[in-house]
C-alpha cells in the first residue's frame, strides 16, 4: 500500500511540469485524496503497543531502505495526507501565479513528509528532515505575500539547519560507534549514560527548533506570517509535528536515561515557552501572528506531556498534536479567506464580522473554542489528559501549565471578540460570505475536531 | 613499453604539426584530439602492473629496483587519472561553448581562441607529465610548464578578439603586449606602448586587431591584447605562483641535500629503511614542497590569489582554473602522500617539529621531552595524540571558514565562485588529513562530485553574469534552467537529498572515524566536526541568496530589459550537460553507490 502511495506521488511529480494548469489541479487533488484514502486503509484494528514492528505495520522494503508504518507514525501520516488536499483546494480559483510550480513544491513536500514519517533509518530520517527545507524555503519565499518573506524564509531555513547540524553530529557519532543507523537495531542497543546525555542534547537541538521551544521559536511567527496560506497550513499542521515525531521516535526510545535526566530542563523550557508565547500574543496586531504564537504554546504543552513519564500524558500529547493539527490549519485557512477578500491581516481592520459573514463566524467561533480547549473539542480532551498525567510527575509544572488554559482563553477570546463582534468595521466595503468551496474546506476540519472531542476513543483506542 | 607514452608522443607530434602548418585550432579540433588521446590513454595493456619507464629502448623492467633511477611512472592509478583528466578537458570545451544567440553572424574563429587552444595542448602535455613524474625535478618542470601556460592564459583577452569583423565595438584602450610563442615553453613578454602599434585606437578600425592577428598568425609571432583586469589578475597569479614555486625549489634542494636523491622511489625506500638523521630539515623541505601544492589548490594560507584571479580573467579561463589544474593536483596529492608516505605522514620527529614551530625557542627536539613543565606536556600531548595531520585538519577547517565567511559580502559571481572553491578545497584537505582508506574514499567521492558541480556551474554561468543581482527573476525567463541551477546551488550548499550533502557527510564521517579511532576524546570530535559543519553553513547563505534572486521577486518589466537577459537561451550541447549534471546530482544523492564503487577503485589503485 505504501508502495502505491510513493508511486503515485512520483508519477505526480513527473506529470506536473508537463500538463496544463487546470488538468494538473484536478489530477493533483484527486491523487491527494486518493492517497488519503489509502492511508485510511491502514487504520489499525485492535490495540497493540507502540513501536511494534512485527505485529502491526505496513512494511515496505525497497532496495536497501525499509519503510514502515506503525502505531507511532500512523497519526502523523493520517494528518499529513488529510491536510494536503485542503492545501490544493485553497488555491483552486485563486489567481496565483505559477500554479504548477506551487503544486510541484507541494507534492515534493508530501513525498518528503511521508518518507520522514515512515523510514526506519535514522539517516534517511535526517535526509528527509532537511530536504523539506528546500521546498519550504521556496514556498515561503516565492508565494508569500509581503516583502518580509525573504527574511522569514532565510530565518526559517537557517534556524532549522543549524539545529540539524547538531543532529547530524549525533548521527555521525551513532553511525561510527554502532555501525548502523537502522532503528530496529538501534532500539536494542544500549548507550552509555554519558553518551546518552550528549546525544540527547544533539537530537534535542534539532527537534527543539522544529517544535518551537522557547529560545528557538522566533522563526515561527515570521515564517507563519509570511508564508502563503497553504504554507502556514503545512507548517502549523505538520511540520511542527516533525519535531515531536523525532522525539517520540528517536529521543525517547534511544536515550531513556537522558530523558529522565533532562526532564526538568525541558519542563522549564516548555513552561517558559507557554507563558512567554501566550503573553506575547496579547500584543500582536497581526491575525496570523496570534495563531502562530498560539501554536507555539500548544506545541510546548505537547512536549511537556511527552516528557512526563506517564502514559496518560503521553496519550494526551499525541492526541493534542493531532487536534492541533486540525485546529491551527483551520484557523489559518479562515484567516486566509479574510485575507483573500480584504488583503489585510490587521486586527484593527476587522470588526463586526458576525454581522457580515455569519457562516464564517460560526467556523471561526468553533475553531477558537477549540484553540483554547473548550470542552467538546478535541483539544480539551488532550489538554486535560496532559495536565492529568503531568500532575503525577510534577505538581508545580501542572500548576504553571494550567495557566496556559487561562492565557489561551485570554487571547483567543479577545481575538474572536474583536474580529467577530462589535460594531461593523468602517474599512470594510463589501461583504461576501464563505463560498461553497471554502465551506467544504473548513467543514471537515471543524467536524473532525468536534467529533474527536465527543468520541476521543476513536483515536485513543490505539494509543 | 612505448605504448604507455603513446598519448604524449601523439600530443607532441600533433602539436608540432599544427604549429608548423599554422592551423588555427577551433573547438572541434580540440575535442577530436582529446578523444583520441583518451583512447590512447586507456588502451594500454596490463593495467594492473606498476610500470616504471627507465629507458625507452630497453625492455620492460617491471617493478624496478631502488638502485635504478627512473623518472617516469605508470600504474593503474595514473592511467585512470589521465583518462579522467582528458575527459574533463573535453567536457571543458563543451562547457565553454559560447552562446550562438549573441551575434547573428557566423562566428569567426578568433586568433585568441586558437592561441588559447594551443596553450591548452601544452597544458595537457604538462598534466600528463605531472601525473607520471617520479622525480622531484621532472615534477617541477611539468608544473612550471603548467603554471607559465596558465599565466598566459589568464592574461589573454578573449573578449577583444571574439567579435566578428564587421562590428564596430570599442576595444578596451589597453596597451597591447607582444608575445613570442616559440617551441620552448618559456615565452618572453615585451610590452609595447599603444602608440607604437596599430591596434591602439580605442574605437578600433572594424575588426582590425583580429584581422591583424589572423593575418600575422604564425608560429613565431602572435599578438595578444590584454584587458586591464585580466592583466592585473594574471600578474598577481604570476607573482604569487613564482614565489610558491621558488618555495618548491627550496624544498627540493633541502630534500636533495638531506637524502641525496630526488627520485621518489629512492626517497620512499630510504624512509622505509628508517634513516632519520637530520630528519627535521627533510621534513621542512617536504613542507615547502607542500606549499606549492597548497597554493595551486588555494588552501588556507595560500588562497589570496583566488578571488582576484577568478574575477579578472574571462569566464572560460575561470572555468579552466576551477576545473583543471585543481583536479590534477587533487588527484596527484593522495598519490604522492600514499606512495611516498613517509615523506609527508607521521614520524616521531614530525611531532616535535610541530612543537618546534608552534613554540619557539627550542632547538633540540630531545630536550623538549625531557624538560618538565609546559614543554614536555606540549610535545607529549602531540605524540600521544598521534596526529601530525592535525595541520591538515586545521588548514582544512580554516579554509572552510574563510571560504564561507569571505564569500558572504560578495556580489560578483566569479569571486563568489572563487570563495566556494576555497571552501571546497578545505573540505578535501580535511578528508586527506585523515590518511585512512575511508578518508581517501570520501575524498575521491567529494572530488568527483565537486567536478560535476563545477561543470554544471560554469555551463550555467556562461552568460557573462557579473553581479548576482542580475539573476533577478530568472524563473520567469527560463524555468528549467532555473530549476537546474537551483539544484546545483542546493547541492553546493550541502542540503540533503542532493549529492553535495552526501559528499560532505562522507567527509565528516571519515573525520569522525579518524578522531574517534585514535582514541581521542569526544570533546575533540565535537569541536572539530561541529566547526566544520557550522562553517559550511555560512556558505549556504550565499548560495541561497542567489536562489532567492531567482524566485522571490515579482516580475516587473525593468528587470526583463537587462541586457544579460537577452542571452539566456543556452545552446543545445551545454544545456544537455547542464541537465545531465543536475540529474546526476540528484541521483547521486539518492543512489551514490556507483560513484562510491568508483572512488573505492581509485583508492585501491593507489
Amino acid at each position: 500500500m505504501l508502495y502505491t502511495i510513493f508511486l503515485l506521488q512520483i508519477i505526480l511529480l513527473g506529470i506536473i511540469p508537463f500538463a496544463k494548469v487546470n488538468i494538473v489541479k484536478e489530477i493533483t487533488l484527486i491523487i491527494y485524496s486518493f492517497i488519503f484514502l489509502l492511508t485510511l486503509c491502514l487504520w489499525p484494528l485492535g490495540s497493540i503497543n507502540i513501536n511494534n514492528f512485527n505485529g502491526y505495520g505496513e512494511y515496505l522494503e525497497l532496495f536497501f531502505l525499509k519503510f514502515n508504518v506503525d502505531l507511532v507514525s500512523y497519526p502523523f501520516l493520517l494528518l499529513t495526507t488529510f491536510l494536503f488536499p485542503f492545501c490544493v483546494m485553497i488555491y483552486w480559483n485563486h489567481k496565483m501565479e505559477d500554479m504548477k510550480g506551487y503544486l510541484f513544491t507541494l507534492t515534493s513536500i508530501l513525498l518528503l513528509l511521508i518518507i520522514n514519517f515512515t523510514t526506519t533509518n535514522l539517516f534517511f530520517f535526517y535526509i528527509s528532515f532537511e530536504a523539506i527545507l528546500i521546498p519550504l524555503f521556496l514556498l515561503i519565499g516565492k508565494w508569500g505575500y509581503r516583502e518580509r518573506k525573504i527574511i522569514a524564509a532565510f530565518q526559517f531555513f537557517f534556524y532549522t539547519i543549524i539545529g540539524s547540524f547538531f543532529l547530524l553530529m549525533g548521527i555521525l557519532y551513532i553511525y561510527y560507534t554502532k555501525g548502523t543507523t537502522d532503528i530496529e537495531i538501534l532500539y536494542i542497543t544500549d548507550f552509555k549514560v554519558s553518551e546518552q546525555l550528549l546525544l540527547f542534547l544533539a537530537f534535542f537541538a534539532s527537534f527543539a527548533v522544529k517544535i518551537p521551544m522557547f529560545p528557538f521559536h522566533i522563526w515561527l511567527p515570521e515564517a507563519h506570517v509570511e508564508a502563503p496560506t497553504a504554507g502556514s497550513v503545512l507548517l502549523a499542521g505538520i511540520l511542527l509535528k516533525l519535531g515531536v515525531y523525532g522525539f517520540i521516535r528517536f529521543s525517547i526510545p534511544l536515550f531513556p536515561a537522558a530523558t529522565t535526566y533532562y526532564f526538568p530542563l525541558i519542563e522549564t523550557m516548555a513552561i517558559t515557552g507557554i507563558l512567554y508565547s501566550s503573553l506575547s500574543t496579547l500584543r500582536q496586531i497581526d491575525l496570523k501572528k496570534v495563531i502562530a504564537y498560539a501554536s507555539i504554546a500548544h506545541m510546548n504543552l505537547v512536549v511537556l506531556g511527552l516528557f512526563s513519564q506517564n502514559i496518560i500524558a503521553y496519550a494526551g500529547s499525541i492526541f493534542m498534536m493531532f487536534s492541533h493539527g486540525l485546529v491551527s490549519p483551520a484557523l489559518f485557512i479562515s484567516i486566509g479567506f479574510l485575507y483573500d477578500r480584504h488583503n489585510s491581516r490587521l486586527i484593527k481592520y476587522y470588526s463586526g464580522l458576525a454581522h457580515l459573514l455569519p457562516i464564517f463566524s460560526i467556523f471561526f467561533f468553533i475553531m477558537t473554542l477549540a484553540n483554547f480547549s473548550f470542552p467538546f473539542t478535541a483539544s480539551f480532551v488532550s489538554e486535560f489528559l496532559i495536565l492529568l498525567g503531568l500532575w503525577d510527575t510534577s505538581p508545580i509544572a501542572t500548576i504553571l501549565a494550567s495557566s496556559s488554559v487561562i492565557l489561551s482563553l485570554l487571547y483567543s477570546l479577545w481575538l474572536m471578540n474583536r474580529i467577530l463582534f462589535g460594531p461593523i468595521s468602517p474599512y470594510i466595503n463589501s461583504y461576501n460570505d464563505l463560498v461553497k468551496r471554502e465551506f467544504n474546506i473548513l467543514f471537515p476540519l471543524m467536524a473532525l475536531t468536534i467529533f474527536l472531542g465527543i468520541l476521543p476513543n476513536f483515536f485513543l483506542s490505539f494509543l | 613499453m612505448l605504448v604507455y607514452i603513446f598519448s604524449e608522443i601523439y600530443l607532441i607530434f600533433v602539436l608540432c604539426y599544427w604549429l608548423v602548418t599554422s592551423v588555427k585550432l577551433n573547438r572541434l579540433h580540440m575535442v577530436w584530439f582529446l578523444l583520441i588521446t583518451l583512447i590512447l590513454t586507456l588502451g594500454v595493456p596490463e593495467w594492473d602492473r606498476s610500470i616504471h619507464i627507465l629507458n625507452l629502448l630497453s625492455p620492460d623492467w617491471g617493478n624496478g629496483s631502488i638502485l635504478v633511477d627512473m623518472s617516469y611512472n605508470f600504474g593503474p592509478y595514473i592511467i585512470a587519472v589521465r583518462s579522467l583528466v582528458t575527459l574533463l578537458f573535453s567536457f571543458y570545451f563543451i562547457v565553454t561553448l559560447e552562446n550562438s544567440n549573441e551575434s547573428s553572424q557566423p562566428k569567426v574563429l578568433s586568433s585568441a581562441e586558437s592561441q588559447g587552444n594551443y596553450l591548452f595542448l601544452i597544458i595537457l602535455l604538462s598534466f600528463y607529465i605531472i601525473l607520471s613524474s617520479y622525480d622531484l625535478i621532472l615534477l617541477y618542470i611539468s608544473m612550471e610548464l603548467l603554471a607559465l601556460s596558465s599565466y598566459l592564459l589568464a592574461a589573454m583577452d578573449w573578449q577583444g578578439f571574439s567579435r566578428p569583423k564587421s562590428n564596430q565595438h570599442k576595444t578596451a584602450a589597453a596597451p597591447t603586449a607582444v608575445l613570442t610563442l616559440t617551441a620552448d615553453p618559456k615565452p618572453q613578454v615585451w610590452a609595447v606602448p599603444a602608440a607604437g602599434t596599430t591596434g591602439g585606437s580605442p574605437t578600433g578600425e572594424p575588426g582590425s586587431p583580429s584581422a591583424q592577428g589572423g593575418a600575422e598568425f604564425d608560429a613565431a609571432v602572435a599578438r595578444v591584447s590584454v584587458a586591464p583586469l585580466a592583466a592585473e589578475a594574471s600578474l598577481k597569479y604570476y607573482i604569487m605562483g613564482s614565489i610558491s614555486s621558488s618555495f618548491y625549489l627550496l624544498g627540493t634542494s633541502l630534500v636533495y641535500g638531506i637524502k641525496g636523491t630526488i627520485n621518489f622511489g629512492s626517497l620512499a625506500a630510504s624512509e622505509a629503511l628508517g634513516i632519520t638523521y637530520n630528519n627535521d630539515i627533510f621534513l621542512i623541505g617536504i613542507i615547502f614542497i607542500l606549499f606549492y601544492f597548497l597554493f595551486k589548490l588555494s588552501i588556507f594560507p595560500f588562497h589570496q590569489w583566488t578571488p582576484d584571479v577568478f574575477q579578472g580573467v574571462h569566464i572560460n579561463i575561470t572555468a579552466f582554473f576551477a576545473l583543471l589544474p585543481k583536479s590534477v593536483f587533487f588527484f596527484l596529492l593522495p598519490y604522492l602522500i600514499v606512495n611516498f608516505a613517509p615523506m609527508i605522514i607521521f614520524t616521531e620527529s614530525f611531532n616535535n617539529i610541530i612543537g618546534l614551530i608552534s613554540w619557539n625557542g627550542i632547538s633540540d627536539p630531545k630536550d623538549t621531552a625531557q624538560t618538565g613543565g609546559l614543554g614536555s606536556a606540549f610535545t607529549w600531548n602531540f605524540v600521544q595524540a598521534a596526529d601530525p595531520s592535525r595541520v591538515g585538519l586545521i588548514l582544512g577547517l580554516i579554509s572552510i571558514l574563510l571560504g564561507s565567511f569571505l564569500g558572504l559580502l560578495q556580489s560578483n559571481m566569479k569571486r563568489l565562485l572563487a570563495y566556494s572553491s576555497i571552501s571546497n578545497g578545505g573540505f578535501m584537505i580535511l578528508a586527506l588529513a585523515t590518511n585512512s582508506f575511508i578518508g581517501y574514499n570520501s575524498f575521491y567521492f567529494y572530488l568527483i562530485i565537486y567536478l560535476i558541480s563545477n561543470i554544471n556551474l560554469f555551463t550555467a554561468l556562461h552568460f557573462r553574469v557579473n553581479q548576482v543581482q542580475e539573476f533577478k527573476n530568472l524563473v520567469y525567463i527560463n524555468p528549467i534552467f532555473t530549476f537546474n541551477f537551483t539544484i546545483l546551488l542546493f547541492s553546493l550548499a550541502g542540503v540533503p537529498p542532493l549529492a553535495g550533502f552526501l559528499s560532505k557527510f562522507q567527509i565528516f564521517y571519515s573525520v569522525t572515524n579518524y578522531i574517534l579511532w585514535s582514541g581521542d576524546s569526544v570533546a575533540k570530535f565535537l569541536i572539530i566536526v561541529f566547526l566544520g559543519l557550522f562553517l559550511s553553513l555560512f556558505a549556504a547563505f550565499y548560495y541561497l541568496r542567489i536562489i532567492h534572486f531567482f524566485y522571490f521577486f515579482n516580475p516587473d518589466q525593468e528587470s526583463f530589459n537587462h541586457s544579460v537577459h537577452k542571452n539566456w537561451k543556452p545552446d543545445i550541447l551545454p544545456s544537455y550537460l547542464l541537465s545531465v549534471s543536475s540529474l546526476l546530482l540528484i541521483l547521486l544523492g539518492l543512489y551514490p553507490y556507483p560513484l562510491i564503487e568508483f572512488s573505492n577503485f581509485l583508492t585501491l589503485c593507489i
